[in-house]
């Protein structure tokens, strides 16, 4: 009757500044006000069987957070999901819930890519500028290693912002890359950098992770 | 309608950039009920209930749980919760040019209609100011437009309300919950235009509870002593008779960062009747009043099926005198299933029972046990009311190590009335007697990891218990004695920690002064005294400068022992013990030690 659960859920707004920790407590106990049974280790200290998805920095948008927790329960993917955001009263937001075939690699191992959506206030024809910028702070802080690619997104209804895309390694994988990309370093480089020419980052939103296979990214879902 | 004046999200995010731990900040937990914003109308009282020290530190405060509780159950009344900003965002709040706001809808204090602090002790006196000013609010009740917040305070350091009392309009002794609905109805017809400020405190004064500095003068003679306190009426304090009459909080606020007590506080008795003299809460919290067992154990688990929570700790000041722990332990743990929860029962005595009970509550987990000894000697411990031999101590420490516990805290007090070099040297002794003890149960591996904690504090003689007259050390006395005692614990494995002599003497002059400390305490305030209990951040010549400043000696409220004939500056209060009672527990300690009034 075991098994395990693979959510995505959303944690923006205030909750932004929870960190990786309080998150987990806030989830965990949400998950125990809804009596889902957890499985949990064994030992003198027992903790639930729950892992989440790499840390992301204290205030930064998250559209793609992820967790693995095993139940013993035989709780429906979609009942759970409904469960657990009556308990979160709209705090954090699950938006998918896909049971895990047994002996599926733990998530924070698996994880390798994490894209962000940077906003980016300056006009539509600064864009090369800013792609400069952006390549500067990355040499600058030695972190080219770190990020798989980036791209400008061009978007109508933005006006007078430039939406950037970038891949970013959240762990260091042999013979691929050898950095980790840092997320807050870089914005405050980005920010200063933008600052002189009169721009400004607007805001960065973590909008999904992904896990390479054969060089394809697959979100943490598409990969079970 | 009534227009409220709030921070909004994006000036909250903006404010936030860098700042330490940002989730003090943000509110928006589970649990809290106060009224939405659209809510809000404009007769419904605001209240700010404001708790002068960091968030994590604030929020497993149980009075703070109850009163929120019960006025946002009142239909009519909303509470929200503020807490003191840490340094760093106190400098970015200035920095910035914004006030200081509440938690729930962001509503700058000084939008409130009432804002009470909680006084858990002294050292937060500083921090209250701050908080006020950070409000945009004037430190002094009387600089204050009669329209703005009317401010309170309460909590076991309002209990001698002299130095506090010239910033606070009103002052509550004893139990909040008796009296915070109809203070809060007297505000609403004063908000309402129907009575003005000095009618709204005439009227609320007639409750038991309420002292109103303004009502008050207090004379002083050449010396410097207390010629009188007039009007001599005496203020009783608010006492709710039976605990079981108001419900446990069954949903209290989850802090969304962690707190200095992660878990569900449930208080089963409120009262001691052990009567150590030097300890203030075995006072002023008279009589025990225990919970019934069986109402306490469904509300325990329903306040676990609220919360979540994995951990439930049973609070009192006493617990082991709690006829029904046992019960409560096993039904609450077997009620709550395979859900793994663990109980903590902090303030046991040191006995079996309390070895029983630990073994109970850990199930095979084998964390730490606390132990306070408080003296070395028995004859301190006869002195302090200690009821505790050396040969339970040992039979208790025996019993734990025997079922395998192996790390243990101690606790003692240093500096207590007619302490001689020998008692100081007792402590020492009983500390390595323990350690050695607890070794000798132990083999091998364990033997050599065996490490045992004490924390030595000074004392500090408290207004209400047979030691308020009683005399403080001077620092360096202090330091000596503290020295003796770890010049003979040499042995690696005593660890050693001990509270700040001069931090002791601050809260000493702070708990024990008349109304003339209030300019110390604002004096010292502006000289940058905040958070005074935090080792690292307690300024000693803020508070020195301070005195000197207000020519106000610091020993005439701690080295000097009160006379037991004076008017004490809390002899205004009826805390429900007569002063004769105090007084004879002195005199016996007196005599026990051989010493004079």
């Amino acid at each position: 009757m075991e098994k395990t659960i693979r959510f995505r859920f959303i944690k923006k707004g205030e909750q932004k500044y929870l960190s990786h920790l309080d998150m987990i407590n806030m989830m965990v106990r949400a998950l125990r006000r809804a009596k889902v049974k957890m499985k949990y280790s064994s030992g003198f200290n027992p903790r639930p069987r729950i892992s989440f998805s790499p840390p992301i920095p204290l205030g930064i948008d998250s559209l793609a957070e992820y967790a693995d927790v095993t139940v013993t329960d035989p709780v429906k993917e979609k009942e759970f999901l409904v469960l657990l955001n009556s308990e979160l009263g709209g705090r954090m937001k699950l938006i998918g819930a896909i049971e895990v075939p047994p002996g599926t690699k733990n998530l924070m191992s698996q994880v390798d890519i994490a894209s962000y959506l940077i906003r980016v206030r300056g006009r539509s024809e600064e864009k090369t500028v800013v792609l400069d910028c952006m390549k500067g702070c990355l040499k600058d802080l030695d972190l080219e290693e770190a990020v798989h690619d980036m791209e400008i997104i061009r978007s109508i209804a933005d006006r007078g912002n430039i939406l950037i895309r970038l891949h970013a390694f959240v762990r260091a994988l042999a013979g691929r890359n050898a950095k980790v990309f840092k997320v807050r370093g870089f914005l405050e480089c980005l920010g200063t950098a933008l600052a002189g020419r009169n721009m400004g980052v607007e805001s960065i939103i973590k909008e999904e992770l992904f896990i390479l296979e054969k060089n394809k990214k697959l979100t943490p879902f598409e990969v079970l | 309608m009534r227009e409220f004046k709030f921070l909004e999200y994006n000036k909250l995010a903006q404010l936030l950039e860098g700042i330490e731990k940002p989730g003090r900040y943000i509110g928006n937990e589970i649990g809290i009920s106060s009224k939405d914003l659209e809510k809000l109308r404009g007769d419904m009282m605001l209240v700010a209930l404001a708790f002068p020290d960091i968030y994590e530190v604030g929020m497993p405060n149980l009075g703070l749980q109850i009163l929120y509780d019960i006025i946002n159950r009142h239909p009519s009344f909303s509470a929200e919760r503020v807490f003191a900003p840490f340094k760093d965002m106190e400098g970015r709040l200035r920095h910035k040019d914004v006030l200081l706001f509440s938690l729930e809808n962001r509503i700058f204090l000084d939008c409130f209609d009432l804002i009470g602090f909680s006084l858990q002790h002294e050292l937060l006196y500083s921090n209250v100011l701050n908080m006020l000013d950070l409000g945009g609010i004037e430190v002094r009740a009387k600089e204050r437009p009669a329209g703005g917040p009317i401010i309170c305070a309460g909590g076991p350091a309002a209990v001698n309300p002299a130095p506090m009392s010239r910033f606070m309009d009103f002052m509550v002794i004893g139990d909040g919950e008796v009296v915070i609905i109809p203070v809060l109805e007297s505000t609403a017809r004063f908000r309402a235009g129907i009575i003005d400020k000095d009618a709204f405190l005439d009227e609320i004064s007639r409750l038991d509870g309420i002292y109103v500095p303004s009502h008050y003068k207090y004379y002083y003679s050449s010396s410097g002593s207390i010629e009188k306190i007039d009007p001599p009426v005496k203020v009783k304090k608010a006492l709710l008779p039976d605990l079981d009459s108001a419900r446990i909080v069954t949903r209290p606020v989850i802090p969304n960062i962690k707190p200095v007590h992660d878990r569900y506080a449930v208080e089963i008795m409120r009262g001691c009747g052990r009567g150590c003299r030097f300890c203030q809460a075995g006072f002023i919290y008279r009589p025990v009043r225990p919970r019934d067992v069986k109402s306490l154990i469904e509300q325990a688990l329903e306040g676990l099926d609220n919360t979540g929570y994995d951990e439930i700790s049973f609070l009192s000041l006493s617990t082991s005198d709690y006829k029904g722990l046992e019960r409560l332990v096993k039904e609450v743990s077997k009620g709550a299933g395979d859900e793994r929860l663990s109980v903590s029962l902090p303030s046991m005595r040191l006995d079996s029972f309390t070895v029983d009970m630990a073994e109970l509550v850990h199930q095979g987990r084998k964390t730490g046990l606390t132990f306070a000894p408080e003296a070395g000697s028995q004859r301190m411990r006869d002195i302090i009311n200690k009821n505790i031999t050396e040969k339970e101590i040992m039979d208790c420490i025996d019993s734990a190590f025997r079922k395998g516990w192996d790390k243990i805290k101690l606790y003692f007090m240093i500096g207590l009335p007619g302490e001689t070099e020998e008692d100081v040297l007792e402590i020492a002794e009983l500390i390595k007697r323990i350690a050695f003890r607890a070794r000798d149960s132990m083999i091998g591996q364990k033997r050599k990891r065996f490490s045992m904690k004490v924390s030595i504090n000074v004392f500090n003689p408290k207004p209400f218990t047979p030691f308020q007259w009683a005399s403080q050390d001077e620092p360096e006395k202090l330091d000596k004695k503290f020295r003796l005692v770890l010049d003979n614990t040499k042995q690696k494995y005593i660890n050693i920690s001990w509270s700040d002599p001069e931090r002791s003497r601050i809260e000493c002059a702070l708990s024990r002064g008349d109304d003339r400390i209030a300019d110390v305490i604002e004096d010292a305030w502006k000289n940058g005294a905040r958070f005074d209990n935090w080792t690292d951040m307690f300024h000693k010549q803020a508070w020195y400068d301070a005195f000197k400043n207000n020519g106000v000696e610091i020993g005439y409220y701690t080295s000097r022992k009160y006379q037991t004939r004076e008017t004490l500056p809390w002899d205004i209060i009826d805390i429900g013990i007569k002063k004769e009672v105090l007084l004879s527990g002195y005199r016996k300690a007196l005599r026990m030690s051989g010493g004079l009034e």
